[in-house]
C-alpha cells in the first residue's frame, strides 16, 4: 500500500473516530456471535453459551482501546477524553478553576483592551486613504519640538519639494460653520483644506465627485462642499439626491460636490462633518489676507512621497527650504524648524504623548497577567503535589508518561482557552467603558476602536506559553520514573516543589507590590490635581460656545449683540451672573495679539517683547469665575471703543513682566496699541492644572470684538440651564448656531481624564494583583500546614504552646510576603521614574504611595496566613500523629 | 494490562499472515485455526489479535471485506495481498534464521 492510501485510513480514523469505533464494533459483536454459534452448537444454552463467548473474548473495552490505537484514532479520542478528564477535575475545585481562568482573562482582557484602545488611535492607518504608508504628516517646529502650524505661503514653498508628490495643507482644527436648516441654524464643523487634499490622500467619493485643485486655484475657485459620510447620514439621512443641492453656510451658497466614503475622515483623529477648499472658506471669512501673510500661521500640511523617494530625503528638502525662508523672512517667520512624519491618525508630540501613556498602561495589564500566570503556576503544582500518588500509581499501573504528561497540560490549556474566550468579552468591555467615560471634547474626534485580532492572539499566545510552561513543570515531576518514593510518604521532592512554589509566590508579591505603588502613585496624584485650586470656581458654571460672525455681525453690531446676550443670559431664572470668555480656562487653546512691550523692562533673550497669554472678556466674568482683583478694578460697562484701551493683568504678569507687585496705571505696547492696566486679577490655571504659573492679560471685548466667545453662566447651585440657553440663543437671532454645550465641572474633568484613566485602570488591575496576592499566600501557607501537620502534631505533643505554632505559621507568611514586598519596592523605586511624566504633583518615588502599598500587602498577608495559622493551632496532636 | 513483548508481536503477525496465505478467513475462524493448528499450545486472544489485524491492515499487508459466513452471518473477512506475501516470506526467512540460531545456542547449552 503507497503512503497515500495509508494516510487516508489514518486521517479517517482521527476524524471519523465514530464510524470507525462503529465498524470495529460490529466486527467483534459478529465475533462474539459466531463464537456463541459455536458454543451452543456443542450443546451450552443460549445464555450460557453468550457467557462463554464474552469470557473467551475478554474485556471488550480495554480491547476496543487497544484496537482504536492501532487504528491511530487514539490521538483524536484521547485528546477529546483529556479535555474532559480536565473539565472534571477543574469542576471538582471550583474555586481553583474561577480564580485561575478569571486572573488570567482579566490579564488578557486588560492588556488586549488597552492595545485596542491604542491602535485605535495611534495604530491604524486613517480609513480611506490608499497607500498610507507613503503618507507623510508635515509640521514646524520650535526648538526642535512641537508639530506646530505654518502659513499658506510658507505651504506653497514646501510643495515645491520634489520628494513629495503631492502636499496637501489642512487647517487642524475644523472651524464652525452655520448651516441653514429649515428648523433654523446648527453648527457644523468644515474642514478647511487645499484643492489637492483627496488627491494626495487619494481618496474616492462613495457618491458624486471631490473637488480639485483648479477649484481652489485663483481663475477657477469655486463654493463647493464634499460631506463626510456620517454627516451625510446624520443630516441628510444619507439623501442621494442631495449632490449638486445648494446649502448655506454662514449666509453664502455653497453646492454639494460629493460625499466621502463611509469612514473616511481625513488623515487625522479630528473629523470634520464637511470639506471645502481654502479660497473659498478664507473667503467666507472675508480674511483672504490667509493666503499671503507669512504671520497667519494655521495650516499643517499632509503629503505623499514621490516614487523611489524616502521619508529622510523629504525631512532634509523641506529642512533646507525652511533655512532658506528663515534667511528670506527673517522677522516674518517665527517657526524655526520642521518635522516630516509617517502619517499617524495624532500627529507630533501627541502621538508620542499617547504612546507613552498607552505603554504604561500596558506594561501595568501585562503585569497583572504575568501576575495571574505566577498564581495559575503555584496552584497547578500544589495540585500536582496533591495528586502526586495519584499519578504515580496510574505510572505503576502502565499509563504511559507521555499520556499523563499531556493530561496535566491539556489541563491548563483548558483554562488558558476559557480565560481567552472571557478576557474577549471583558476587552470588549474595557474598550466600551473607556469610550463612555471619554468627557465631551471640545474638538470632533472620532475613534474607529476595533478589536485588535492580532493582540488577542499575542495574549493568548503567552497565556498558552505559561500554561504549557507551569503545566509542565509539575507533570513531567510527577511522572517521573522514580516512584518508590511517591508512592511511600511524601518526602524529598515534596521540599523541592514547595520551595519552587515559594519563589514563585515571592515574584508573585514583587509584582503586585510594584502594581500596587502605580496604583497608588496614580490615585495620589488625581488627589492632587482635584485639589489643586484652579484660581477660578468651576462648579455650577453653564458655558455655551457661539461665533458671532455666523449670524453675519460686523464688530459695532458684534459687541451690540453680546451685551444683549450677556444681559438676557443673566436674568435667566437660577442665573446669578453671566458673562463672554474668548478661551475657556483648561480648555487648551490659547490665543495671543503679539507680543507685550514695556519701557524700561527688555524682554529676555533679545526677544522683541514678551509673551502672554490672552484672553477677551465681559465686565462681569471675574464675578462669574470668581476670580478675585487683587488690585485695582474690574472692567466697567464705561470701557468701551473709543476710551483709552485698557488691560486687567494677572500677580504672575505684574511681577514678572512689570517687576513690581501693583502696576496699575502703567502701561505696555502691543498690535500697535498702548494699552493701560487698571487692574490685577488673582493668578489663576488656564490651560492645564499643573502649569506653572503663566503670564495673563485680560481684555474688554467692547475694546477688542472677537467673534468667537463662550457665554458663561453662574446658576444657583445645582442648576443647569443648558435647555434655555439654547432657547435664548435662538431667540436673539435665529441665524445664530450653539456650536457646544458643557459645563466649567466638564473643562476640568476633561483635564483630569488621563489621570482618571490610569486610576481606573492601574487602580483596579492593582486590586486584581493584591487578592491574587492574599490566595497566593493563603494557598502556599495552607499547604505548608498540610505537610507539616505530623511536625506540629509533634510539637504540640512536646508542649509547645498554642499561641507559638500560630505566630510560627504566620511567621512563615510574613517572611513570603516581606521579602516580595521588598523585591517589589526596589523593582518599584527603579521602575517608577518613568512614570513621572504623567504624575501629577507626586514624585515617582512617593513615601505615602511606597508604605501605602507595603502596609496593605504586609496586612493581606497576614490575613491570607490566619486562617492556615488557626488550623495548624488546632491540630490535634493525636490525630496528626496517626495520620498515614 | 501487560503489553507483549516485540518478539512476541511479530510473531503473532507472522502467525496471521501464514493463516491468512492459506486461505481469506474471519477474525473468530482465525483464532480457533490457530489454535487448532497450534495443538491448542497458542492461545490467541481476541484482545490481541484484532490489534494486529488492524495493524496489519494499516500497514497494508492484508485487507479486510465484509461478506457471509457459512452459516449466512456477516463478518469481515480478511485475505493477504501482495505486499502481504511479499512480507510473509521474508519474515519467514528471518524467522527461520533466529529460530535456527536459538536452536543451536540451546543445543550446545
Amino acid at each position: 500500500m503507497s503512503i497515500i492510501p495509508r494516510a487516508v485510513l489514518r486521517l479517517r480514523a482521527v476524524f471519523l473516530f465514530g464510524r470507525v469505533q462503529r465498524e470495529m464494533d460490529d466486527e467483534m459483536r459478529a465475533h462474539l456471535e459466531l463464537a456463541t454459534q459455536r458454543y451452543m452448537a456443542r450443546g451450552l444454552t443460549a445464555h450460557d453459551a453468550r457467557v462463554a463467548a464474552r469470557r473467551e473474548f475478554g474485556n471488550l473495552t480495554a480491547m476496543a482501546d487497544d484496537a482504536r490505537q492501532a487504528r491511530g484514532a487514539r490521538w483524536a479520542e484521547s485528546l477529546v477524553t483529556d479535555v474532559r478528564l480536565a473539565l472534571r477535575g477543574l469542576r471538582r475545585t471550583p474555586l481553583f478553576a474561577v480564580v485561575a481562568v478569571l486572573s488570567i482573562s482579566i490579564g488578557i482582557g486588560a492588556t488586549t483592551g488597552i492595545v485596542t484602545l491604542a491602535e485605535s488611535l495611534l495604530g491604524h492607518a486613517p480609513a480611506g486613504v490608499g497607500d498610507p504608508g507613503r503618507v507623510v504628516s508635515v509640521g514646524g517646529t520650535r526648538h526642535g519640538h512641537g508639530f506646530d502650524t505654518f502659513s499658506y505661503p510658507t505651504y506653497t514653498d514646501y510643495s515645491r519639494a520634489t520628494s513629495l508628490s503631492g502636499l496637501t495643507a489642512i487647517d487642524l482644527e475644523p472651524k464652525a460653520l452655520s448651516l441653514l436648516t429649515s428648523e433654523g441654524s446648527v453648527a457644523v464643523r468644515g474642514g478647511t483644506v487645499s484643492g489637492n487634499f483627496f488627491t494626495v490622500l487619494q481618496a474616492h467619493p462613495a457618491l458624486g465627485r471631490f473637488f480639485g485643485p483648479s477649484e481652489d486655484s485663483e481663475a477657477g475657485e469655486a463654493s463647493v462642499v464634499v460631506l463626510s459620510d456620517r454627516y451625510w447620514h446624520r443630516r441628510f439621512n444619507g439623501d442621494s439626491s442631495v449632490v449638486g443641492r445648494a446649502i448655506t453656510l454662514n449666509g453664502t451658497q455653497f453646492t454639494v460636490l460629493g460625499v466621502a466614503a463611509p469612514g473616511f475622515q481625513g488623515p487625522f483623529v479630528i473629523a470634520p462633518d464637511l470639506w471645502m477648499p481654502m479660497r473659498a472658506s478664507v473667503r467666507l471669512d472675508k480674511s483672504e489676507g490667509m493666503l499671503t501673510e507669512r504671520r497667519d500661521v494655521w495650516l499643517v500640511a499632509v503629503g505623499r512621497l514621490a516614487p523611489g523617494r524616502t521619508r529622510a530625503q523629504a525631512q532634509g528638502e523641506l529642512s533646507a527650504i525652511a533655512a532658506r525662508l528663515r534667511q528670506s523672512f527673517p522677522d516674518e517667520s517665527d517657526l524655526d524648524g520642521v518635522r516630516v512624519d509617517p502619517l499617524s491618525l495624532v500627529p507630533g508630540d501627541g502621538h508620542d504623548v499617547i504612546a507613552g501613556f498607552m505603554t504604561v498602561l500596558l506594561v501595568v495589564a501585562g503585569l497583572v497577567l504575568l501576575v495571574a500566570s505566577t498564581n495559575v503556576a503555584g496552584m497547578l503544582l500544589a495540585r500536582a503535589a496533591r495528586r502526586r500518588r495519584e499519578i504515580a500509581m496510574r505510572v505503576a499501573l502502565g499509563a504511559s508518561r507521555s499520556r499523563l504528561v499531556r493530561q496535566l497540560i491539556t489541563e491548563s490549556l483548558v483554562i488558558s482557552v476559557a480565560a481567552a474566550v472571557i478576557g474577549l468579552v471583558l476587552s470588549n468591555w474595557l474598550v466600551r467603558m473607556v469610550m463612555a467615560l471619554v468627557p465631551r471634547l471640545p474638538v470632533p474626534i472620532v475613534v474607529h476602536p476595533a478589536l485588535d485580532l492580532r493582540v488577542l492572539v499575542f495574549s493568548l499566545g503567552i497565556t498558552l506559553l505559561t500554561a504549557v510552561a507551569v503545566g509542565v513543570l509539575p507533570a513531567m515531576e510527577s511522572t517521573a520514573p522514580d516512584l518508590v518514593p511517591a508512592l511511600k510518604i511524601d518526602a524529598g521532592a515534596t521540599g523541592r516543589r514547595h520551595r519552587i512554589r515559594s519563589v514563585l509566590l515571592v515574584s508573585q508579591i514583587a509584582v503586585s507590590m510594584l502594581l500596587l505603588i502605580v496604583a497608588a502613585l496614580f490615585a495620589r496624584s488625581l488627589v492632587r490635581a482635584r485639589a489643586i485650586d484652579p484660581g477660578f470656581a468651576p462648579h455650577d458654571v453653564d458655558v455655551v460656545s457661539l461665533d458671532l460672525a455666523l449670524a453675519g455681525y460686523d464688530d459695532q453690531r458684534g459687541v451690540a449683540q453680546a451685551d444683549a446676550l450677556v444681559d438676557r443670559a443673566a436674568h435667566l431664572p437660577g442665573a446669578r451672573a453671566a458673562a463672554l470668555s474668548a478661551v475657556l480656562p483648561l480648555g487648551g487653546t490659547f490665543i495671543g495679539y503679539g507680543a507685550i512691550v514695556v519701557d524700561g523692562r527688555p524682554a529676555p533673550n533679545g526677544q522683541d517683547g514678551w509673551d502672554s497669554g490672552w484672553d477677551v472678556v465681559t465686565p462681569g466674568y471675574f464675578e462669574v469665575m470668581r476670580i478675585p482683583i487683587a488690585r485695582g478694578r474690574a472692567f466697567t460697562e464705561a470701557d468701551r471703543a473709543g476710551t483709552g484701551d485698557v488691560a486687567i493683568v494677572n500677580q504672575h504678569f505684574a511681577t514678572h513682566i512689570f517687576g513690581v507687585a501693583d502696576p496699575v496705571g502703567r502701561t505696555f505696547h502691543s498690535d500697535k496699541r498702548t494699552v493701560t492696566v487698571v487692574g490685577v486679577a488673582r493668578d489663576s490655571k488656564y490651560g492645564a492644572l499643573d502649569e506653572t504659573p503663566l503670564d495673563f492679560v485680560y481684555v474688554p471685548i467692547a475694546q477688542r470684538y472677537r467673534s468667537s466667545t463662550n457665554l458663561l453662566v453662574r446658576t444657583v447651585p445645582g442648576a443647569r440651564l443648558a435647555q434655555p440657553l439654547e432657547h435664548l440663543v435662538a431667540e436673539l437671532d435665529p441665524r445664530l448656531p450653539v456650536l457646544d454645550q458643557s459645563t466649567m465641572d466638564d473643562e476640568v474633568a476633561l483635564s483630569l481624564f488621563p489621570q482618571q484613566l490610569a486610576l481606573l485602570i492601574s487602580g483596579s488591575l492593582g486590586l486584581v494583583a493584591l487578592l491574587l496576592a492574599v490566595l497566593g499566600i493563603y494557598g502556599v501557607i495552607a499547604y505548608s500546614v498540610a505537610q507539616r501537620t505530623r511536625e506540629i502534631g509533634v510539637r504540640v505533643a512536646l508542649g509547645a504552646a498554642r499561641g507559638a505554632i500560630l505566630r510560627m505559621v504566620l511567621r512563615q507568611g510574613m517572611v513570603l510576603a516581606s521579602i516580595g514586598v521588598l523585591t517589589g519596592g526596589l523593582l518599584a523605586f527603579g521602575a517608577t521614574r518613568l512614570l513621572s511624566t504623567y504624575l501629577f504633583g507626586v514624585p515617582p518615588t512617593d513615601v505615602v504611595a511606597f508604605g501605602g502599598a507595603a502596609a496593605l500587602l504586609a496586612v493581606a498577608a497576614v490575613a491570607a496566613s490566619w486562617l492556615p495559622a488557626r488550623q495548624a493551632m488546632r491540630v490535634d496532636p493525636m490525630m496528626a500523629l496517626r495520620a498515614d | 494490562m501487560p503489553k507483549s513483548a516485540p518478539l512476541l508481536n511479530g510473531t503473532l503477525d507472522l502467525i496471521v499472515l501464514q493463516m491468512l496465505r492459506a486461505e481469506p478467513t474471519n477474525g473468530y475462524d482465525l483464532t480457533l485455526r490457530i489454535q487448532a493448528v497450534s495443538r491448542d499450545v497458542l492461545q490467541v486472544n481476541a484482545g490481541s489479535l484484532y490489534p494486529a489485524l488492524y495493524r496489519l491492515e494499516e500497514r497494508g499487508l492484508i485487507r479486510a471485506a465484509w461478506k457471509e459466513t457459512d452459516t449466512g452471518r456477516r463478518a469481515k473477512v480478511y485475505s493477504l495481498t501482495a505486499g502481504g506475501r511479499k512480507h510473509l516470506s521474508e519474515q519467514r526467512a528471518t524467522w527461520e534464521r533466529f529460530a535456527g540460531a536459538i536452536a543451536a545456542i540451546l543445543k550446545r547449552a
